[in-house]
């Protein structure tokens, strides 16, 4: 803000802006803090991304135009965030497993659920306790899955951009989704559908 | 005997399973392609999961509202402890 020149107007506007951030606290914080929550299962590192939301919107405000809600803005910070505390927490690489699903000739180790699930997939969708089992299976696998799976669908980016915001090769990324979808399916077809059998 | 061979010429189901996910959040190149198409033509155990995987992707991209929804709101008192920190961490700029 340039207050050389005016500075009771600046002052008014600095208000003004200080009492707008103020309210976005007051509306979103809750919101935010169950999207944080949803990635990261975890009560302390959710509220801490919230934190981090605010702190860095307070910041690039001036960036912030009209165009957009505040909560899309504020969300899109969140995910931002969101693939950078991923980046820190698993700078490492670990090497991937698939031989619970494969065996030596890289065939399928299970043949016998070669069933569909339904005629039609798109039914899935309204099936209420399918969209829950979805949710529980999802978060039964490692952390340094789910996470990624999750952010992958939160705001339907290009692989290309996640790849670059937690910093992991392509190759491991798919690498990792593959690992993920295998024991989705598996944890579906053990839970959801022997259920509904 | 059959499948062991195709499985050979055309990609073991190991790396099928890879190049599906490839083609859902990238692409594939011509070679990958046909090679995938013909594989899921001639190996039933990979066309049932491939269209699974297309089922749970769909369902993934709308799932997070649901999800979200279902978590419990903040406390109160975690809401004030957030607010109070987030206003210590403004005010000094």
């Amino acid at each position: 803000m340039n207050c050389a020149k005016n500075a009771l107007l600046c002052k008014k506007s600095r208000l003004l802006f200080m009492s707008e951030f103020e309210k976005w606290v007051d509306l979103y914080t809750n919101e935010l803090y169950k999207r944080a929550f949803y990635l990261f299962s975890n009560k302390e590192d959710a509220e801490d991304l919230v934190q981090e939301v605010f702190v860095a919107a307070y910041a690039q405000l001036p960036k912030f135009r009209n165009e957009s809600s505040p909560l899309t803005w504020l969300n899109s910070i969140l995910r931002n965030k969101a693939a950078e505390f991923y980046r820190k927490k698993y700078e490492t690489e670990t090497k991937i497993r698939l031989d619970h699903f494969f065996n030596q000739d890289k065939f399928w180790k299970q043949t016998n659920n070669i069933e569909s699930w339904t005629d039609d997939e798109k039914n899935l969708l309204d099936e209420e306790s399918f969209r829950e089992y979805l949710i529980k299976c999802l978060n039964e696998l490692p952390e340094k899955w789910n996470i990624l799976v999750k952010l992958t669908y939160l705001e339907q980016k290009k692989s290309s951009e996640i790849c670059q915001e937690t910093n992991i090769t392509a190759t491991n990324y798919w690498k990792i989704l593959q690992r993920s979808r295998l024991q989705l399916r598996e944890c579906l077809e053990t839970n959801w559908f022997k259920q509904n059998a | 005997m059959l499948k062991k061979i195709l499985h050979i010429t055309i990609l073991p189901c190991k790396t099928i399973t890879y190049l599906i996910e490839k083609r859902i959040s990238s692409s594939l190149t011509l070679r990958e392609k046909i090679q995938l198409e013909l594989h899921l033509i001639v190996c039933k155990w990979c066309a049932v999961y491939n269209k699974k995987v297309n089922a749970i992707h769909q369902i993934l991209a709308k799932l997070h509202f649901d999800a979200t929804n279902k978590i419990p709101d903040l406390q109160q008192s975690d809401l004030e402890k957030i607010k109070s920190e987030i206003r210590k961490k403004t005010e000094k700029n």
